[in-house]
């Protein structure tokens, strides 16, 4: 069977036209795929141009703010300090500008960017309007410091339009679009001009960071070990591993001398090291061993208060601790003269009051006598009066009736012969007692004004204990230092004679205070009552560890840094700008510090919630050849002025700014010295070594 | 050679080529139906087996068509929206066309169904593509075109259908060539109101057939494949046929 298969069906005629029109069109498709491709790319591109741009803008701003710096660097050490407007708006002008009213002009600037960016758009088909002038008119710029070793520089440029050859518009708003660009530049590497402007160019120094930069905030150059020690000298210095020694739990120096520190919290082996320059304090030297406070009750306790009964009793006055001298009239037999003690405030009615001399008054003779003279006390309102020669006895007497102010006579008679008598009490203390019978009695409170508890030590209680007679006491404290006895003792009973109570089981107190309970049996005995003759309670504050409190510094960071000139970030002290500006005003310093929090607040940087320093400081070794040659060709001479740089270089270039300083222990004072000329004034040391340090460091 | 004679030579040479050129102008324009068979030199060349001037015909309208649609696709790759190309060639082509049609108007066995169908198609040739460069002014969204393309696929299925209401027939005529038992070979046309391609085929033997003698055939209409004999429902006992002289000799080779 044949068949004509070169005609095709009319069927499949007909339907090759869609198909050659789907050919026709596959082609036309494929092309639109290419087109919507080249479409996204050109969003794509015009999304680069805008990104581009950013990224662009923050470059130029990087580079205008380097150059700025360092233009403005070089203008203030050949030309002069920047005066009549601040250092950051000079800065800013010539990021922006690439000059400043100051007349400093930069090769690098914002304004020279944008010329180039956009002719180099244009070239790509892109028109940025506003004018290049009107553009840089709008930038907002913030140059401030943000913290002692960088500056940050916040710019924007609030509106822009980018528009494409053909007239669209590709880009309008800001840029960057909803941010601001910063750029932190660091002012490390960048010379201080201040000191080569102050120093007339011979002397230099590039900004560098200490290895400790912010010793008021972070950590100090130093470091600080304590523990207690014994030494013959408050100060030691040397130089650890070669004169001074340590180990895990000790400090001492060579044999020579008998100084060790002990106890130290932290292992020395952990943070000396070996060649590092080290102090050595010692608190209170000569004071050895615990300080106790041991009272004697009749002089501490003046006004007693008598409780239940009628008497008030006081017998301070009558306490003649001092040299006693009677004074001597020659030739006369019955006339003397003698220094008189007055009781001031003898209560209405003590039962009885005792005199005792602690063991005898004496009367030394000098000269020739031709009799030996006599000593008369008298008690004269109530009617008490003694003689004796030479070794008196102890005098009582009992009262019947209220003696009121009784003074005491002390007299000396008789005697014939040239020369001179001196009545003293051996011990020279004369003390008295009260007594009285059958009542209570009660002390007032002791206060020995204590600032850490203290325990008793003992109670010592001499008594006169007939038969028939009965004594108590009691002992109270107060624990809390509120200034009421929180605590007695039970009722204790006395023996007669010195009775030493170690046990009393009382806590640890700031006051203490006494009750007697003197009891007759036989009221009908009246040769003889119970009677308290002498008390004394000794407490002793809390025990202190053994030896005086001392420190051990390691300060070779310190010195490192003062050695190299490295500087340090602290509160008090000039920042960059004002290095700049020649000149450290306190008011200008607040200005510059609030733009610098505004700025870390903005940025959100914060040490543990503080704001980090803007000033800067660095140290000036007074006997390095350079600064001598400075020093000479100013013509200045040497005094304690400060070696804190701006205050070093303003006393002895410009005679303005004097501040005191005190030389540093192993760095200008001690066996260890760097330079014999440094001192530093105490406000730094405070900022460098904290209070403790700046204490110990300093020689004042 | 004297001048005059070569001046008079020019003369006729001129006249001729004038009336020759009105000539074709007129035939091209007014053609009218001529009685010889057009001798189809590159057809020819191209199919080597012996078929007839109808074969032939229907071949050369298939040809050019194909050529007028590539021509098509090429100019809408080439010139992109260039409608001027487009119409050009519509032109050409329609005159072409319209010529080859009206001057073989008696070699065709049924003339009607053939002016229809190469008309139409190039009527929806000519709108889709011209439609499809005017699209491509208007939109570059990928899928109107989808939808314009489906408009078209539409539009030919409707015109076959039509075409189809029209022309169509579940019959065709056949020529018994050959009988061999319960079967017998037969030869058909090129139909294409019956949509069968011409050739030979076997069909079940009835009564009273002879080799030479017009049948009436039932078709089975194939998608794609067009029509196929089935059955013959007729036998014409006079043979004498306008086209059996068209028919060619049996082809052996």
């Amino acid at each position: 069977m044949r068949r004509r298969a070169f005609l095709i069906n009319s069927s499949v005629i007909l339907l090759l036209i869609p198909l050659m029109l789907l050919l026709a069109t596959y082609e036309d498709v494929s092309y639109q795929i290419i087109h919507a491709q080249s479409e996204r790319m050109q969003i794509e591109s015009t999304f680069d141009v805008v990104s581009s741009l950013e990224l662009n803008f923050q470059k130029a701003l990087e580079i205008s703010t380097k150059r700025a710096l360092i233009t403005t660097t070089e203008y203030v050490a050949s030309k002069g300090f920047i005066s009549g407007e601040m250092a950051n708006q000079t800065i800013a002008d010539l990021i922006i500008w690439g000059q400043s009213p100051v007349g400093i002009s930069s090769d690098q600037s914002l304004g020279m960017w944008l010329q180039n960016i956009t002719s180099i758009l244009r070239r790509q088909g892109y028109n940025i309007s506003p004018s290049v002038n009107d553009i840089l008119n709008n930038i907002t710029i913030r140059v401030a410091p943000l913290d002692s070793f960088h500056i940050a520089v916040i710019a924007r440029i609030p509106r822009i339009k980018i528009t494409s050859a053909s007239g669209g518009v590709i880009y309008e708003g800001a840029i960057p679009e909803n941010r601001n660009v910063t750029v932190i530049v660091s002012l490390e590497g960048i010379e201080d001009t201040f000191i080569a402007r102050e120093t007339y160019d011979l002397y230099h120094r590039l900004i560098k960071a200490c290895s400790y930069p912010y010793p008021e905030l972070v950590e100090r150059p130093i470091k600080v070990l304590s523990g207690t020690g014994e030494s013959e000298v408050p100060v030691v210095t040397g130089v650890y591993g070669e004169d001074i020694n340590y180990n895990a739990t000790h400090i001492w120096k060579d044999s020579s001398t008998n100084t060790t520190i002990n106890g130290v919290s932290v292992s020395p082996l952990d943070v000396i090291k070996d060649g590092d320059v080290g102090v050595l304090v010692f608190e209170n030297i000569g004071t050895t061993g615990p300080k106790t406070w041991s009272v004697s009750t009749q002089e501490e306790w003046q006004e007693n208060t008598q409780s239940g009964t009628n008497y008030e009793i006081s017998t301070g006055e009558l306490t003649l601790k001092k040299y006693w001298k009677v004074l001597w009239s020659f030739g006369s037999a019955s006339v003397s003269y003698g220094e008189t003690k007055t009781i001031a405030n003898v209560p209405s009615l003590p039962t009885s009051i005792e005199y005792k001399w602690t063991t005898s008054l004496k009367i030394e003779k000098s000269g020739l006598w031709l009799e030996s003279p006599t000593l008369k006390i008298s008690l004269t309102k109530i009617g008490v009066s003694m003689e004796c020669k030479g070794s008196c006895p102890d005098i009582s007497k009992r009262f019947t009736e209220n003696p009121s102010s009784s003074p005491v006579l002390l007299e000396l008679s008789g005697g014939l012969g040239i020369g001179s008598a001196t009545g003293y009490t051996q011990n020279n203390i004369i003390e008295g007692y009260v007594y009285h019978q059958n009542g209570d009695w009660t002390s007032v409170v002791w206060d020995p004004k204590l600032s850490k508890p203290a325990q008793i030590q003992s109670f010592n209680v001499t008594t006169s204990i007939g038969t028939l007679e009965e004594v108590y006491v009691q002992v109270g404290v107060d624990i809390n230092n509120d200034g009421i006895i929180d605590q007695w003792t039970p009722w204790l009973l006395l023996n007669d004679g010195i009775n030493v109570m170690t046990s009393l089981n009382l806590p640890l107190g700031y006051r203490w205070q006494v009750k007697f309970q003197l009891k007759t049996l036989d009221n009908n005995d009246l040769r003889h009552a119970p009677r308290v003759q002498k008390y004394s309670l000794l407490v002793k504050p809390l025990e202190e560890e053994s030896g005086s409190n001392s420190r051990a510094y390691d300060i070779q960071p310190f010195i490192e840094c003062l050695e190299n000139g490295y500087y340090f970030g602290i509160y008090n002290a000039p920042s960059f700008f004002e290095r700049l500006e020649g000149n450290f005003n306190p008011d200008r310093h607040r200005k510059y510090e609030a733009l610098a929090n505004r700025t870390q607040d903005l940025l959100g940087i914060s040490y543990n919630g503080k704001h980090y320093p803007i000033g800067l400081v660095s140290f000036i070794l007074p006997s390095d050849s350079r600064i001598q040659l400075v020093l000479n060709t100013a013509g200045a001479t040497l005094t304690n002025q400060t070696s804190f740089d701006y205050y070093f270089l303003k006393y002895y270039i410009d005679g303005s700014t004097e501040k005191e300083g005190y030389k540093m222990y192993g760095v200008s004072a001690g066996n260890v010295i760097t330079d014999e000329n440094f001192y530093l004034d105490y406000e730094t040391a405070v900022a460098l070594f904290g209070t403790q340090g700046a204490q110990d460091l300093l020689q004042r | 050679m004297k001048i005059e004679d070569f001046f008079y030579r020019v003369g006729e040479l001129a006249e001729s080529a004038v009336v020759k050129l009105l000539g074709a102008v007129k035939d091209i324009i007014l053609p009218s139906p001529k009685e010889i068979p057009p001798d189809f030199k590159l057809l020819r060349k191209l199919v080597k087996k012996r078929i007839t001037v109808h074969e032939f015909l229907s071949l050369k309208l298939q040809v050019i068509f194909l050529l007028y649609l590539i021509l098509n696709l090429v100019i809408i790759i080439l010139t992109h929206e260039n409608i001027f190309w487009l119409m050009l060639i519509a032109i050409v082509y329609f005159l072409y066309l319209r010529r080859l049609l009206w001057r073989n108007y008696y070699f065709f066995i049924e003339f009607e169904p053939y002016r229809y169908f190469y008309y139409g198609i190039f009527l929806i040739t000519l709108v889709a593509f011209g439609g499809y460069v005017l699209l491509r002014t208007l939109t570059h969204v990928v899928y109107y075109y989808y939808a314009y393309l489906a408009t078209i696929f539409v539009v030919v299925l409707l015109f076959r259908q039509f075409f189809k209401e029209k022309y169509g027939r579940d019959w065709t005529y056949g020529v018994v060539e050959e009988i061999k038992g319960d079967v017998v070979k037969v030869f058909v046309h090129d139909d294409i109101a019956a949509n069968v391609k011409p050739g030979y085929y076997w069909v079940d033997r009835v009564g009273d057939l002879e080799e030479g003698r017009i049948v009436k055939l039932l078709l089975e209409e194939k998608m794609l494949k067009g029509a196929v004999p089935k059955r013959i429902i007729e036998v014409f006992l006079d043979h004498q046929s306008s086209n059996i002289s068209t028919e060619p000799k049996e082809d052996k080779e």
